[in-house]
């Protein structure tokens, strides 16, 4: 490139490399920057779509194991009720049923 | 059902980042075999930094599940300090582990034309180890570990990296030839 340019002034070289075509130029920026944009956005809606999903099948599926369950729970507060005399503990037997039906399915979820 | 939206954010969260990072995984080496021919390399590398990046986004909203999750009181200490969880500390540190390595990853990445190549590629190639962490973490430590469908998806995920790494090891020189191709595609990206 130096032996062909030696022949030539400044100006021509000056000019020549104006008249070059520079990488910027050859190819559109915008389309060099993010090749995959449509693909891009095609996986972030999937992302998006399959975490609304997961979270969506994995409520309905609580929902489901917390209803099978409920139908023996008040059998086991009446017992609770029924050995306990006095009607202070039979309210308080009924007050830990939430958070009992919350902690069953979790202990049997959570923690496997 | 309400008290659990944040612990179904963290799980569907945590499944979601798993996948990605796994994608990515799976995409970086498809960049380095070229084992499936038709891609361009620059669409590959693209989408392997999105997906990457992604899966960093959705390790965040994990991490917010699981703080506003009323059932665990997980705090500051709890998601970032690993064995520091009141709830299985060994399984859930590999999680913590990944999660690091996964941000050290990603911050080199962004960081690539300004640092030297081998520190890059070393910190790069724990991509792996996120990628076997994140899968323990997942397996022993979450709820979902239990799962057919989730340990299915581990099995087959596992055994496509598998294949590709041992492809990628087996055949240095093909692998060589394009990953120089792809280093040429992520300095002019």
């Amino acid at each position: 490139m130096t032996d062909r340019s030696q022949g030539l002034s400044t100006e021509d070289r000056i000019k020549r490399l104006q008249e070059r075509p520079t990488a910027a130029s050859a190819t559109p920026r915008v389309g060099r920057r993010h090749p995959a944009a449509r693909s891009r956005a095609l996986f972030a809606g999937l992302a998006l779509a399959s975490f609304g999903l997961v979270g969506a099948s994995m409520a309905a599926t609580q929902s489901i194991s917390t209803s099978t369950m409920a139908a023996p729970a008040p059998v086991v507060q009446t017992a609770a009720a029924a050995v306990t005399s006095s009607p202070a503990p039979s309210s308080k037997a009924t007050t830990p049923a939430p958070a009992a039906t919350r902690s069953a399915p979790v202990t049997s979820t959570r923690g496997s | 059902m309400r008290d659990q939206t944040w612990w179904y954010v963290a799980r569907s969260g945590g499944i979601v980042a798993w996948a990605l990072a796994a994608l990515a995984v799976i995409w970086g080496l498809q960049l380095s075999t070229r084992l499936v021919r038709k891609p361009a390399p620059a669409w590959v590398l693209d989408l392997h930094r999105f997906l990457g990046g992604l899966a960093v986004v959705f390790v965040g909203v994990h991490l917010l599940g699981l703080a506003l999750d009323s059932f665990f009181s997980f705090g500051l200490a709890e998601l970032f300090v690993p064995f520091a969880a009141p709830y299985k500390p060994a399984e859930v540190a590999l999680g913590v582990v990944a999660m690091y390595l996964l941000v050290a990853v990603e911050v080199t990445s962004l960081l690539m034309k300004r640092m030297p190549r081998r520190i890059w590629r070393g910190v790069h190639s724990t991509s792996y180890a996120v990628f076997v962490l994140g899968t323990m973490h997942g397996l022993l430590a979450g709820t979902d570990g239990s799962n057919v469908v989730f340990q299915g998806a581990c099995l087959i995920v596992s055994g496509i990296v598998l294949y590709m790494t041992l492809v990628r090891i087996l055949a240095p020189k093909r692998a060589g030839a394009s990953r120089s191709a792809a280093d040429r595609v992520g300095t002019a990206g």
